[in-house]
């Protein structure tokens, strides 16, 4: 019996560069292909050709999309002596490093508890999920409530502690905070699914025989279900930095980059240099730093995944 | 309110590529060449004023009954959006060349987009000044540029100020004398200010109906009221001895006095005067004085300008105008003058929130409930506005949060607007 | 014995290790059901149940106030109250006729139906070439589909509207895709660019990673061919990753603004959130209306998602992986 966690095709690949591969890999190869020529077609017409256009436009002048002239690098020079995207930038860090660990590891703990025998876990698998479709309106109305700087629950529960009333999003220095709790809460309904998904591919027969061997719960879970996971880990560690990093939504709607640009995040600030201010060059120069950035941060988390077939 | 008036924009653009309008080329006046009542083809209109529910579609299907009165055989397409995306369907027209025929806005984009060539001149096409008769002269300048008409005004979306007498009487103020001064305001505000014992506000001072980052129109207002205006001749004006006041009175009252919560909204977003949670500040030029709405809270409400050097009243304004390089200029200006129509603006107020500038186009009916909307239509000679030159986005983008820097007391006063000053120069 | 202990994450499978000896037989239908047993829960399993019943609250809380406050009137909204006065069933029937929402609602599920549908084939199809077939570069096909993955759908907008515009012998438009208006305003360009997303690529290929392939081994000794194992082995394994991506593709279909915003300019196709858009920004918000429609909007994601939930299970269950 193969063990699950284990990823058996790259080996044979592996060896099959040293010799010809045989007609069984070349006909294999080319069901690949078939099957995967479909996707790859329509990625390279919807997506890579727009995203190349709008790295063409960050080499040029353009205002709205159109015209425009090549200026080299000096959108990039004019980005990085701009004070707004600096913070943004940060802005865009710090919520990043924030909310993915975080919501990652709740994700999986409560993946983890609603995958076991308990009464009305398809009940609680719902409640879970519901944040992911609420209406972004009725989200942030009741956060809005919830960080209501005059008597809202967030200040309730803190003078309830003695401690000082806070501003929540209209002080800048709380206010990013503020949106990383959110940011936390509205994504763990999609990691949730993501594990329990996963973790229905985790084969039980080897969990009994851990057990069998006496292992404790503990010892089950870190070495037979977490590294059963990692396929899944690494796609939401994946998914999860592009998306944190994209976030623009919920700053939109609740605090509009504010105060004082305090909650300026990337994509608001593309979407400000692009749709407010008409300069499509500009944006788009910053999207690709962005990119560049996103990409980084992707390849490191890709390494700490080295060690697994992922 | 967010970006409700501050996203409007929309320039007519039009830069059809399709062939076959048969109307005859541009340049000369409105009707002059070709019959209308021949003139086939369809006309694109943009139009975020008007909602896409069905309340709204009656009221566009009325202009287009008025417009078919003289272009009987023109289609019209209308494209409805929401007010605030107003920018993302500009870019892709923009850049799809895919005009459209009639641009509908407000006011502030005028001056950028016939700046970035996407809006005609109107007296290319028979319009001048002197046809706006009527519309109060305020109203002329923000649709100007480089001294030619580029759009036309049909209403205007008044911000207004009011007072609760009830407030005012609970703190010994004359509830029959609204302030006559900045200064009062502030001596008003800070008495109308009521806390509780842990020192929250359970009563606002002085509502500025702003979430953060959203003060510009307040600054506007307030700096208009010390004589200064946003822009003069498309020059920056905010950087100025009535700029630096009004900014630094609006930070002493949120900041020292401490008579309104910085970017606190109620739950609604709505005004909180009129919610009787503010003894007096910012409110809309609708208001329901029915039983369904506010009912007898209506009696409470004094309405008034803010005064000081000059007598003022914030407000923005829809306007339409002709993209350029279209195909059907005369009907589109048709269809422009269709909109102008008494009964339109009538409609498109009651649907929009907003007050006809024409003074025919007032029906008395719909003022009954609505004595905001009276006072409104009353002051409209007071109106400023928002609104600038070619260089307008890029500074409004940056304008809200440097207010809430000054605002915050993060950076001087002085420094905030001169930082802005040089951005509207296209200096930075 | 195991389940009265107080930690409760150790065990990840639908098996309840209980009494060793209730363990089924190898190939038995039910070897992967908990013997039903009814006891008390223990003080672990309490705690469970406790913190999942308050995370779940916090979850649900802004799914709940929606739903409430469509039953409040327009003046009960100005401040922040959970229970409505009185019960506005109104708002429904008002908010319904306000715009022309069974068109909207139709059109929504046009534009759901036609992308999700290729969506599981395409998107399935490819991850598990990429998982599991010896396509050469593969490696550097999964970080392209990675790459693009991370670019921010708002720049993709206008680059996207002028791919869409100028398709070639579509809506006016010559072979060169130059003089009409291609796809815009039809449901082409609602449907087509997103019929293959590279996030479900990514996600079907790490969900066919983890399979074993001794089946598709054995299969293949038997003859079948390499895409009757896909079709025949392989995908049906997969039901838990095609509940998932059509859950994702579901709900970003359905709750697609910007996109249809941008690209029709008809009400006849434009999808549903155009209604909610509609109450969102008017001077007052219709909250009453917004949330009622909202509501309502958000039944067939739940259902969806409740019907999807119980399959997670049902796959394993059909699976065949065992024995």
């Amino acid at each position: 019996m193969v063990i699950a966690s284990e990823a058996p095709a790259p080996v044979p690949a592996r060896a099959a560069r040293r010799r010809r591969p045989s007609g069984v890999e070349r006909a294999r190869a080319r069901a690949g292909w078939i099957l995967l020529l479909p996707a790859l077609v329509h990625s390279a017409i919807f997506i890579a050709i727009p995203a190349l256009m709008v790295v063409w436009f960050s080499f040029t002048d353009a205002r709205v999309f159109s015209g425009g002239e090549f200026i080299g690098f000096e959108n990039f020079t004019e980005l990085f002596g701009d004070r707004t995207f600096r913070g943004a930038l940060v802005h865009t860090l710090l919520y990043t490093i924030a909310v993915v660990p975080v919501a990652m590891a709740i994700a999986v703990l409560v993946a983890v508890a609603l995958n076991q025998q308990i009464r009305a876990r398809g009940f609680f698998r719902t409640l879970f999920y519901i944040p992911v479709v609420t209406a972004t309106v009725a989200v942030s109305a009741v956060w809005l409530w919830i960080y209501n700087p005059s008597a809202g629950l967030g200040n309730q529960v803190l003078s309830f502690f003695g401690l000082s009333r806070s501003g929540w999003l209209t002080d800048p220095d709380v206010a990013l905070p503020a949106l990383m709790v959110i940011g936390i809460w509205q994504s763990l309904g999609t990691k949730m699914i993501l594990y329990l998904a996963a973790l229905q591919g985790i084969s039980p027969e080897l969990v009994e025989a851990a057990k069998l061997d006496g292992a404790s719960r503990w010892q089950v879970f870190w070495n037979v279900t977490w590294p059963g996971l990692a396929p899944a880990h690494f796609f939401v560690l994946v998914t999860s930095i592009a998306s944190s990093f994209q976030v623009f939504d919920l700053v939109y709607v609740t605090t509009g980059g504010g105060p004082a640009n305090a909650t300026n995040v990337l994509a608001f600030d593309i979407f400000t240099n692009a749709f407010q201010r008409l300069q499509t060059g500009y944006a788009s120069a910053e999207t690709v730093v962005m990119l560049v950035i996103i990409a980084a941060l992707i390849y490191l988390g890709r390494l700490t995944q080295r060690n697994q077939e992922v | 309110m967010r970006g409700k008036l501050s996203a409007a924009a929309l320039a007519a653009l039009t830069g059809l590529v399709l062939a076959g309008c048969g109307s005859s080329g541009g340049g000369g006046g409105a009707g002059s060449s070709g019959d209308p009542a021949s003139v086939t083809g369809t006309l694109r209109v943009v139009a975020p004023n008007f909602s896409a529910d069905n309340k709204g579609q009656e009221v566009f299907q009325g202009v287009v009954d008025r417009f078919h009165e003289e272009y009987p055989q023109v289609e019209v397409e209308g494209d409805f959006i929401p007010y605030n995306n107003l920018n993302e369907k500009i870019s892709t027209a923009l850049a799809s060349g895919d005009n459209y025929d009639v641009v509908m806005a407000g006011v502030g984009w005028v001056q950028p987009l016939a700046d970035l060539g996407a809006i005609e001149s109107l007296e290319d096409h028979g319009y001048s000044v002197d046809d706006l008769e009527g519309v109060p002269e305020n109203f002329i300048d923000p649709v100007m540029w480089e001294d030619e008409l580029y759009a036309v005004p049909i209403v205007a979306n008044p911000r207004l100020l009011a007072y609760s007498k009830s407030a005012f009487e609970a703190a010994g103020l004359d509830p029959t004398k609204p302030p006559q001064s900045l200064e009062e305001l502030r001596e008003y505000a800070k008495k109308l200010t009521v806390r509780d014992a842990s020192g929250n506000i359970t009563q606002t001072g002085f509502d500025f109906w702003a979430d953060p980052s959203n003060y510009r129109q307040q600054f506007v207002a307030f700096m208009g009221a010390l004589g200064g205006r946003e822009f003069e001749d498309e020059e920056p004006g905010f950087n100025s001895d009535a700029g630096r006041e009004a900014l630094q009175l609006i930070h002493d009252m949120i900041q020292v006095d401490q008579s309104s919560t910085y970017g606190y909204m109620n739950s609604a977003q709505t005004a909180l005067v009129t919610t009787g949670e503010a003894g007096m500040g910012f409110a809309s030029p609708y208001v329901d004085c029915s039983e369904a709405g506010i009912g007898a809270k209506c009696d409470d409400l004094v309405y008034f300008t803010l005064k000081d050097q000059d007598e003022i009243m914030y407000s923005g304004g829809r306007l339409a105008g002709i993209g350029a390089g279209t195909d059907m200029p005369e009907a589109a200006a048709a269809f422009i003058d269709a909109l102008r129509d008494p009964a339109s603006q009538a409609a498109i107020s009651a649907m929009d929130v907003g007050v006809p500038l024409n003074a025919d186009a007032v029906d008395p009916s719909f003022f009954e409930n609505n004595p905001a909307g009276q006072y409104a239509l009353d002051h409209l000679d007071k109106a400023v506005f928002e609104y600038g030159g070619a260089t307008f986005l890029d500074f409004r983008a940056e304008f809200g949060p440097a207010l809430d820097a000054a605002i915050l007391g993060e950076r001087p006063v002085d420094d905030v607007l001169a930082e802005l000053e040089q951005t509207a120069l296209g200096e930075r | 014995m195991t389940t009265s202990t107080p930690s409760t994450v150790a065990v990840t499978t639908a098996q309840d290790p209980g009494a060793p000896s209730r363990r089924r037989p190898p190939g038995d239908p039910l070897a992967g059901r908990a013997p039903r047993v009814r006891r008390l829960p223990s003080p672990g399993r309490a705690l469970l149940y406790l913190a999942l019943s308050v995370g779940g609250f916090l979850m649900v809380a802004p799914f709940l106030w929606m739903v409430l406050t469509s039953f409040k009137t327009l003046n009960e909204v100005n401040t922040f109250s959970w229970l409505p006065q009185g019960v506005e069933w109104q708002n429904y029937v008002d908010a319904l006729d306000a715009a022309p929402f069974l068109t909207y609602f139709r059109n929504s599920l046009i534009v759901v139906v036609g992308q999700t549908v290729p969506v599981l084939v395409i998107a399935t199809a490819a991850g598990y070439a990429l998982a599991q077939t010896p396509i050469r570069g593969r490696g550097t096909i999964l970080n392209y589909f990675i790459m693009l993955l991370v670019v921010p759908f708002q720049v993709l907008i206008v680059p996207l509207f002028l791919v869409v515009r100028h398709v070639p012998l579509a809506g006016g438009n010559d072979v060169l895709g130059m003089g009409g208006t291609g796809w815009v305003n039809t449901w082409w360009a609602l449907i087509i660019p997103f019929v293959s997303a590279p996030l479900h690529v990514f996600l079907a290929r790490q969900f066919f990673v983890s399979l074993p392939s001794d089946l598709a081994d054995a299969a293949r000794m038997d003859g079948v061919s390499e895409i009757g194992i896909f079709t025949r082995i392989m995908a049906p394994l997969a039901a838990p990753a095609f509940v998932t991506i059509a859950l994702f593709n579901v709900e970003s279909a359905w709750n697609g603004f910007i996109w249809p915003l941008v690209v029709t300019s008809s009400q006849e196709i434009r999808p549903l959130q155009f209604g909610l858009a509609a109450f969102a920004q008017t001077d007052p918000v219709q909250w009453p209306f917004l949330m009622a429609m909202s509501a309502v909007a958000t039944l067939p994601m739940i259902l969806l998602f409740v019907l999807g939930q119980r399959y997670f299970i049902a796959g394993l269950a059909n699976s065949g992986i065992k024995g």
